[in-house]
């Protein structure tokens, strides 16, 4: 049974989709009574409630980076190969349209946006502390973690009560997010040598040893923002991050008042994405083929560009980030073409397996690295007490024996 | 006491009833002021003039209205049938004696140490069985009747209902529901005021069950609506503090409406209990 | 407390009937109204309550993620569950963050309610504003505390800052978090607590004061020697209602904290480690077996709990007979 019988349903979540597309996809599909519906709370918690219980689900979802968590259960979904996918794949990011995919070659979701992570930074308040301050100079001196880091130590002792790190977990999360492995094979197999891991764990506490840090890690919403961060943005006490491009609409939101001030540049470390949707269609929808057709529509590249220029969805696919519309200079980052920037680290974003316990595992890592950073906890007990509780966790559930 | 102690005392009730109502005052400066405000150091201790803008945000990007006229519609049916459901039983429990009448009431003890809302993951899939996900049903249903409500009350008419009032009845040929209706109910409007707000209370601010099974977003309550508004929202803090003190005025007006007569009842509840 | 005793003495007696089966099936017959009034409970309990927690047993017996198929683990997850740190941390958490916030608002409360009972004017607009936040959402108000404690743009640290106290990291802290959460529950419940003591304090016989006052009592030997062992039945009713709360603390941890209970999980309650298990992890068997853990502590916390009030209740008829 679906939601809305006789209807097209849609779920998305509240920043997920261009109102205006829908809005045009509602009047271009009223024969098939497609109707978005804006979900209240967590959609995966919904989502899920609804597969275990059967019950209310929608015809066609939006589905988070943690796709894989449903490749077990794809006999609930819809193979859009079936339905003239493969097609469309040339369209779209490899990496992405490959993350959509399970290993044997059902594909469940179809791409929406990316998250290539980019350095943001405070153009005005570099300038004015007489460091590099235009986007190239910015990216050629901070190009590995490490120079990052002196970088920071110059903006502490030229601007006190300034930081150019959020927190320990940012270091922590895009340093995995540039590794081409993460936590699994695509097999779901356990790596056992989690050598990059250590790697991105002692860089996060190199980064709070060198005082470097702002430690907002603790302070988050059940959305998962901080409000103290925004308090900083707004107060130019954070004066730069590493951010997936989808961060940019939450500065624009909550520090209107820093519009123009911002610039963006290729990150330290090298390229990654963090994050990043899918559309899927349940197998409860009784037209799966106009379900699909509905999906290719709403994701082709002018709609993908509308998603950008309205809530700052990066698209996955490339045509889209070509579209003039959004390449043009923008005013929030001082005449920049933020999108390029992007786009030109998206290009370079290779394939890497999301498993569904990867944020499970990040979470543990980076919930010890706050204890870390707030709580002053020894690292290397942290270290053993995330991996413990890892591998405890994996074995109760069967991953590991 | 003396002029000197008693200035004191109420010198330091005041200063505890400031202490009390600041968070309503800081609710409302928020909600006034816009967000770069609110982040501003020092900050605004003043109401802005914001207030309508934010509250207007608000409505227009939540269901405030649908919310509000669903957490009515769950307060008020699930209230109405828990007062009749209880009082009831517990009006039977109190005054009469039948074959396992004491063992059901033991059972009904016992079921206080049930940890119900533990099995949410099941209740819910009992909901998905029938049919009722999503659904205001799947609120007002389970929680029609409860153990705490019959307890509290069966202690109450234990006292309050004496055993010749009973009698009276049963002479002038009242039937066991006559007698509950003209005798028992009326004795027991006290304990039904404080199970009354009790329950309005609770279902109206309940969080974690309603969580759980209203999937749909036309079909969800003010409390919902409210976290929706701050997770998805944060980002113009301004605007949802507007929502949270939007969303706190009805039952507060509520509240202050029958606000004497409600404390009175809740303290004289709780000493017969 | 002063019906206890209609329990064992039936207030309408029925005589027992000779055993006749027609006598009897007519005397069941009559009773059926009672059935029928009693009934409503027993049916939504057996549904919607007792149902559903037989099943949490055998899906504490399961790894299921809500969706694919159920796997029989046996105790697995219990094993799991008496070695798991977290568990036992929000066991931890609970308990001290229940005392942290009990001791505090019974006195509190206690302070209030003397006041109030000395005539003081604007009494009852005095206990309408100290009951307020308890009819307030806690989903609202956590929002409220949340910017009222964040350590950016707070107005507490700001007002700390004022006086040279310094920041407090009240939301990053673990013993901030823990204060954080008593002091909204304190909020809370304070002014309940305070109407209810007053009530007691207001029932109290006036004749017992008169000979205190004769003795030649001080005020503050009649408040601990009189006052204080006279209202224990209201102070043990108010005990048991925090103690019914206290054990299942989630709203405020969750809204203010999020799923996870913030840096250290120092705000993670028992309750809350359920919900995340269960419904934002979607280990549903675990979370079921975690329920069965949280059953148990619930259960010793009521013997406990009930056995505290047993035993006064005793003290309290011979304080009275000495007060007389």
């Amino acid at each position: 049974m679906t939601a809305n019988p006789g209807h097209l349903t849609f779920w998305y979540t509240y920043n997920g989709f261009s109102e205006n597309v829908l809005k045009a996809a509602r009047k271009r599909f009223a024969a098939d009574k497609f109707v978005p519906s804006q979900v209240s709370g967590d959609l995966t918690q919904r989502l899920l409630a609804a597969l275990a219980g059967g019950a209310y689900l929608p015809d066609i979802t939006m589905i988070g980076d943690n796709i894989s968590r449903y490749f077990g259960d794809s006999d609930r979904f819809v193979n859009m190969n079936d339905h003239g996918a493969r097609e469309l794949a040339g369209g779209y990011l490899p990496w992405k349209w490959h993350a959509g995919a399970t290993p044997d070659g059902f594909q469940l979701g179809f791409p929406i946006d990316i998250g290539p992570a980019a350095l943001y930074y405070r153009h005005d308040i570099f300038e004015k502390a007489g460091l590099p301050s235009e986007p190239d100079d910015v990216a050629a001196a901070v190009p590995t973690w490490e120079k990052y880091f002196t970088f920071g130590e110059r903006i502490r002792d030229k601007l006190p009560g300034r930081y150019l790190i959020t927190d320990t977990k940012t270091v922590f999360t895009y340093s995995m997010a540039q590794e081409r492995r993460k936590y699994f094979t695509p097999e779901n197999t356990y790596l056992d040598d989690q050598s990059h891991v250590r790697l991105a764990w002692d860089r996060a506490v190199e980064a709070f040893g060198r005082r470097l840090t702002a430690g907002f890690g603790g302070s988050q919403t059940a959305g998962g923002q901080s409000v103290d961060r925004h308090a900083a943005w707004n107060t130019g006490q954070e004066v730069s991050l590493v951010n997936a491009s989808w961060i940019t609409g939450e500065i624009k939101q909550s520090a209107p008042g820093t519009a123009g001030k911002w610039r963006v540049c290729a990150p330290p470390g090298g390229p990654g994405n963090q994050g990043g949707s899918f559309l899927a269609i349940t197998a409860a929808c009784p037209d799966p083929q106009a379900a699909f057709d509905i999906i290719s529509w709403l994701q082709n590249p002018a709609n993908q560009a509308a998603n950008y220029a309205e809530i700052g969805l990066f698209p996955s696919g490339p045509a889209a980030a070509d579209d003039e519309r959004i390449t043009a200079p923008d005013p929030f980052f001082g005449g920049q073409s933020a999108v390029r920037v992007f786009a030109d680290i998206a290009d370079q974003v290779k394939y890497a397996y999301f498993s569904p316990w990867d944020i499970t595992l990040s979470d543990t890592y980076t919930d010890e690295l706050t204890n870390v950073e707030l709580g002053g906890k020894d690292p290397e007990r942290a270290w053993r007490d995330a991996r413990n509780r890892i591998e405890r966790l994996l074995r109760r559930q069967g991953v590991l024996s | 006491m003396s002029t000197r102690g008693r200035f004191l005392t109420y010198a330091a009730l005041l200063v505890g009833a400031a202490i009390t109502l600041f968070p309503y005052y800081w609710l409302a400066v928020m909600a006034s002021n816009t967000t770069p405000d609110i982040y501003s150091s020092p900050p605004k201790l003043v109401f802005g003039d914001q207030l309508f803008h934010n509250i207007g945000e608000v409505f227009s990007r939540i269901d405030f209205f649908g919310s509000l006229l669903n957490t009515l519609v769950v307060a008020v049916v699930t209230t109405v049938a828990v007062l009749f459901f209880d009082s009831l039983a517990a009006f039977t429990f109190a005054k009469y004696t039948f074959p396992g009448s004491k063992i059901l009431f033991g059972i009904l003890l016992a079921t206080f140490v049930v940890p119900t809302q533990l099995a949410a993951i099941p209740q819910f899939s009992l909901m998905a069985d029938l049919g009722w996900v999503g659904s205001l049903k799947a609120l007002i249903v389970p929680a029609a009747a409860n153990a705490f409500g019959i307890f509290w009350m069966r202690q109450y008419a234990a006292g309050a209902l004496p055993d010749e009032l009973l009698d009276a009845a049963r002479i002038d040929g009242c039937g066991f529901f006559r007698t509950y209706l003209h005798v028992g109910l009326p004795v027991l409007r006290p304990a039904l005021a404080f199970l009354g707000i009790f329950t309005f209370v609770n279902v109206w601010n309940d969080f974690l069950w309603p969580l759980v099974v209203l999937i749909d977003s036309r079909h969800i309550t003010l409390q919902l609506a409210l976290a929706q508004l701050n997770g998805l929202y944060v980002t113009d803090y301004s605007v949802v503090m507007a929502g949270t003190l939007v969303a706190i005025v009805p039952l507060i007006i509520i509240f202050l409406f029958g606000a004497r007569h409600f404390i009175r009842n809740i303290a004289a509840g709780a000493l017969k209990g | 407390m002063t019906a206890t005793s209609d329990l064992d003495t039936p207030a309408t007696a029925v005589p027992r009937p000779p055993a006749e089966d027609a006598a009897r099936r007519r005397r069941r017959w009559r009773h059926l109204p009672q059935y029928v009034a009693v009934s409503p409970f027993f049916i939504l309990f057996a549904v919607f309550g007792l149902y559903p927690v037989f099943y949490s047993l055998y899906l504490s017996l399961q790894r299921w993620d809500g969706v694919g198929p159920m796997k029989f683990v046996g105790l697995e997850n219990f094993r799991y569950l008496l070695t798991d740190s977290q568990f036992w941390d929000s066991i931890a958490n609970t308990l001290i963050i229940w005392v942290m916030s009990t001791v505090p608002m019974t006195v509190l409360a206690l302070l209030i309610a003397l006041g109030l009972n000395s005539s003081v004017r604007f009494k009852g607009a005095l206990r309408v504003a100290y009951f307020m936040p308890n009819v307030t959402s806690i989903v609202a108000m956590s929002l409220v505390f949340g910017s009222i404690f964040s350590g950016e743009f707070g107005i507490l640290n700001w007002i700390l800052d004022l006086f040279g106290l310094g920041h407090v990291p009240w939301l990053t802290d673990p013993w901030g978090i823990r204060c954080a959460i008593a002091i909204m529950i304190i909020w809370r419940w304070t002014g309940y607590n305070a109407i209810i003591f007053l009530a007691g304090l207001q029932a109290l016989p006036t004749d017992v004061y008169e000979a205190a006052r004769v003795d030649g009592a001080s005020p503050v030997q009649t408040f601990f020697r009189i006052t204080l062992p006279l209202l224990r039945p209201v102070l043990l009713f108010s005990l048991v209602m925090s103690a019914i709360g206290g054990l299942q603390i989630f709203t405020e941890s969750q809204v203010l904290l999020g799923d996870r209970g913030g840096p250290g999980g120092a705000g993670l309650t028992m309750v809350l480690y359920f919900y995340g298990t269960a419904f934002a992890d979607n280990d549903f068997g675990y979370g079921a077996a975690i329920a069965w853990g949280i059953f148990v502590v619930v259960v010793l916390f009521s013997i406990l709990n009930w056995r505290l009030v047993q035993r006064p209740e005793r003290g309290r008829v011979t304080t009275k007979e000495d007060a007389r």
